[in-house]
């Protein structure tokens, strides 16, 4: 009962474009992560939903509603803060009854919806405490439960987990889509990690630089990207500028075989993770000798620094497997890798 | 060069030597007993003498043989009548400065910067300057009644005139507080309010005021004080009405220093009791949710009906407060050449420059009087001012003394200045210690008192949102404590020094109480203007209050181009 349209908007802030034309339907009850580095768009978009950020040009439907001129007041969405925004002087009770009491709907009844919200949300026994007495987590989950006990069938959020650390922000990606999806809400969520959109959406849109790059699922958008900034953006890469003739390319005096391209000047974007590295030769396509100069190691991943004939440097990402013993008495030693043509990604300049 | 190599590194030891703690400690001390002396002596001397003559004041004033207790109800009286102006004028002043200190934190328009110096335009301008000026266009027959054809002022001198004016004056503090006060509440929780469902005049009653509501009762206890201590502007206006500052110089002027001093005790101690009761309670008393009203409101949020709000309160702002506070320059224009009578002979031009009693020397004279003053007690109080607020900031081991000391700061706001003025005089001159005589140097003394809290205050802002941790980096690349002071927090504090002293300044040029009880045979400006409009040279007090305008509306646009270097 939920459907947001986003009909050409563009926002300006002086001669700042913040959003530039951006069209964007998302569907009752879809879970949807917009994509893209901070100021690139996402927020924005959650704002301009919100009736919080005025917009230069274009329409918003809610509900096949046009609320393109409507106050936040009257919008009936839920926005979830980076910050929290918990109102300061408020108990958590009384934070998440703001929104009735506002509306000037009757507290009894929303006095035990407020309570059963509470429960969901895990704040029981919380309820008298006030903000600055919550940890990070607990104030989001209050935040939460404000918007839900406002009455909002929509639910933007704003970067929510950014302030919090690692092990909570992990326990609440998927907490609260759980949440969401058992309300029957729909919920649009910013973020400029690749993970958290990847884990949380049914669909992730893509933004840079105020442009709407790619809506998709999250699997099309990793596998198929429709350019060197998504690709680029959804996984660490290697990024070269190539001319293609006959299939091939040659960078630092190394041909690389792809398959499928018309002659031109292409940008070529090959995610570490994709690159294969071995000690022995394996005799395969686009396959060279190297020279390990540097070794991270990430945690599950490691990264390799390697040269391919002493001038082309690529970065590789394996995983930290438990055979390999003292990975770092690798460094300088002779190794190779290989490059599946369908695993390099070319876009045309 | 070697030799100049050698001077640094014993200047660099030096101050090692003197970042020692016991020495820092010392000096800390004397900054202590600095205030101590020149601004908390004064008012507790005044109270001592009270109590050691208890007796006998008392006989003068409750039981005078002839007059009975005449004089204390003149007394209860003029104080009555302060405080009903007083709370009048802080009603006033909040339920204006709220809509427009709101609209410039919150909004963005063409034209707003132009606004906000507007606004802060009778913060320039002397008290008796303007207390002048709102006589001129409410009181006299050259002002408003001009243009509605009137024969007389709207008003004669008395209780309406000083409400006007002492709104005219006050109003812009209120709205300069008012607006950072709201400026600090995080827009973000207003729009989660607004996202949740309400209306702005809902988010401003259920989050923004209550989130602001120390700052809000400070702004009313400003207004308040600021009225309940005014004088120069009083003394023009009151016409037979007498509120307790004038009191004080009234009885100053006739010697009657016994009744002065008890009227100086009691205005200290109801100015003392109130703040900090009121203090006490902003802080630990909740305000219980306020009721909604959601359609009501709904409708009054409507832009219609803001725009035409904000409409009436800034036609209320420019009739009550603007115009008044800058008429003296329209009227000044109008008497250049021919004065009020339609002859030449009182004509500003004539009266300044070419009558026989030489008025543009002694103008000169009190100018000259009033920035010395000024400038002496800049310096005298930014050398205080300056340790005290990086002491009360960041040194912890002052501990329970650091709260006693805050609140001490903050004493000379809410006394009058008339009676501190009277508490300087007695304590240093011929009655006291005998040190100084009325003149140029208690005044001085005068003027360090009543203006330490606005060095010290706008320090405290300053070096509290100073990144300490620049300092912990000097620290840790070997510089010294003192070092670290001189080389990177000091340097780094440029600006809100320059605009603490401007304030200072300000301040000191614009005093018109306390320099009455003190000045002797000195004159300033403001002081001055009160002598020209009592002899009736309304031209020459023209000329003289636009010159003063004139003065601090420089030095006001300084301070906010030193406080906004990149606002376009």
């Amino acid at each position: 009962m939920a459907s947001i349209e986003l009909q050409n908007v563009t926002v300006k802030i002086g001669n700042n474009i913040l959003l530039d034309n951006v069209s964007l339907k998302v569907d009752d009850g879809a879970y949807i992560g917009l994509l893209g580095p901070s100021n690139g768009g996402p927020s924005f978009v959650l704002k301009v939903i919100a009736g919080l950020l005025p917009i230069y040009s274009g329409k918003i439907f809610i509900d096949e509603v046009d609320v393109t001129d409507s106050h936040p007041e009257d919008r009936n969405v839920g926005f979830i803060f980076e910050q929290f925004n918990l109102f300061p002087h408020l108990t958590v009770l009384d934070n998440i009854l703001y929104g009735p009491r506002v509306k000037g709907i009757d507290l009894t009844t929303k006095e035990r919806e407020a309570k059963e919200v509470i429960s969901m949300v895990r704040l029981e026994n919380r309820e008298s405490a006030l903000s600055k007495e919550l940890s990070g987590g607990m104030q989001q989950r209050t935040g939460i439960a404000r918007a839900i006990t406002a009455g909002a069938k929509i639910l933007l959020l704003d970067q929510p987990y950014r302030a919090l650390d690692a092990k909570i922000r992990e326990e609440m990606r998927f907490e609260i889509r759980e949440l969401v999806k058992e309300l029957g809400m729909t919920a649009i969520h910013s973020t400029h990690e690749t993970e958290e959109a990847m884990l949380t959406s049914d669909k992730i849109a893509v933004f840079n630089e105020g442009k709407l790059l790619q809506f998709d699922n999250p699997e099309t958008v990793y596998k198929i990207p429709v350019n060197a900034f998504v690709a680029g953006f959804l996984a660490e890469s290697n990024k070269f500028q190539v001319k293609v003739k006959d299939n091939s390319f040659i960078i630092e005096n190394s041909k690389f075989i792809v398959d499928g391209y018309e002659d031109g000047e292409y940008v070529v974007i090959i995610r570490q993770i994709d690159v294969d590295l071995t000690s022995e030769p394996l005799n395969v396509v686009n396959e060279f000798e190297c020279i390990i100069d540097k070794i991270r190691i990430l945690g599950e991943f490691i990264r390799f620094t390697v040269t391919i004939n002493n001038s082309l440097t690529i970065i590789v990402r394996e995983l930290l497997s438990l055979e390999r013993n003292n990975v770092k008495n690798l460094i300088g030693k002779r190794a190779y890798v290989n490059f599946r043509p369908d695993l390099i990604k070319l876009f045309l300049v | 060069m070697s030799s100049l190599d050698d001077i640094r590194k014993r200047y660099l030891n030096f101050e090692r030597i003197l970042s020692q703690r016991p020495i820092r400690i010392l000096f800390e001390i004397l900054v202590i007993f600095a205030f101590f002396s020149f601004v908390l002596l004064p008012p507790l001397n005044l109270l001592k003498n009270i109590i050691t003559d208890w007796n006998s004041i008392t006989e003068l004033i409750f039981r005078d043989p002839i007059l009975k207790n005449t004089v204390w109800l003149s007394m209860f009286r003029s104080i009555a009548l302060s405080f009903r102006i007083a709370f009048i004028v802080m009603i006033i002043d909040i339920m204006l400065g709220i809509p427009i200190a709101h609209v410039l934190a919150r909004y963005d328009f063409k034209g707003k910067t132009i606004i906000d110096t507007i606004i802060d335009l009778p913060l320039a301008v002397p008290t008796s300057a303007l207390g002048f000026s709102v006589l001129l266009f409410w009181g006299s027959a050259d002002g408003l009644s001009k243009f509605i054809l009137a024969e007389e002022g709207i008003f004669s001198q008395g209780p309406m005139l000083l409400l006007l004016g002492h709104v005219a004056f006050s109003f812009s503090y209120v709205v300069r507080n008012l607006k950072g006060v709201i400026e600090e509440v995080d827009v973000e929780i207003e729009n989660a309010a607004r996202t949740l469902g309400a209306p702005p005049i809902s988010v401003f009653r259920t989050i923004t005021a209550p989130m602001a509501k120390e700052g809000i009762i400070a702004g009313a206890i400003l207004a308040f004080t600021r009225s309940l201590g005014e004088t120069g502007a009083s003394l023009l206006l009151a016409g037979v009405y007498e509120t307790a500052p004038i009191q004080i110089v009234t009885f100053m002027n006739g010697y009657r220093i016994p009744q002065a001093a008890f009227l100086s005790v009691i205005l200290i101690i109801i100015s003392i009791t109130l703040l900090g009761g009121v203090r006490q309670y902003a802080r630990k008393v909740g305000l219980p949710q306020p009721k909604i009203y959601p359609e009501f409101e709904r409708k009054i949020s409507a832009k219609k009906i803001a725009k035409t709000r904000n409409g009436i309160v800034s036609f209320i702002f420019l009739l009550l407060v603007l115009i008044p506070a800058l008429f003296v320059i329209f009227y000044l224009i109008d008497v250049w050449s021919i004065g009020p009578s339609g002859t030449e002979e009182d004509s500003a031009f004539f009266e300044v420059f070419l009558d026989s009693d030489n008025k543009w020397e002694s103008m000169q004279v009190a100018l000259i009087t009033s920035v010395e003053v000024a400038l002496i007690v800049t310096i005298i109080n930014l050398s205080l001012g300056i340790p005290m607020a990086y002491l009360l900031v960041r040194r912890p081991y002052w501990g329970k003394w650091k709260v006693v000391l805050d609140m001490a700061i903050d004493i000379p706001l809410v006394i009058p200045s008339s009676a501190l003025g009277f508490a300087v005089y007695l304590l240093w001159g011929n009655l006291g210690l005998k040190l100084i005589s009325p003149g140029i140097w208690l005044i001085v003394l005068a003027h360090l008192t009543f203006t330490y809290p606005f060095s010290v205050r706008p320090m405290i802002n300053y070096i509290e949102n100073f990144d300490y941790s620049y300092y912990e980096a000097g620290r840790t690349l070997g510089a010294s404590d003192l070092t670290t002071f001189r080389r990177v927090v000091f340097p780094m504090l440029k600006r809100g020094i320059l605009s603490s002293a401007i304030l200072t300044f300000t301040r000191s040029m614009a005093e018109t109480g306390a320099t009455l009880i003190v000045m002797g045979n000195a004159r300033t400006v403001p002081v001055f203007i009160v002598d020209l409009v009592e002899s009736e040279s309304l031209s020459s007090a023209a000329f003289a209050a636009v010159l003063l305008i004139f003065i601090s509306f420089i030095l006001l646009l300084v301070v906010r181009l030193v406080d906004n270097p990149t606002e376009d």
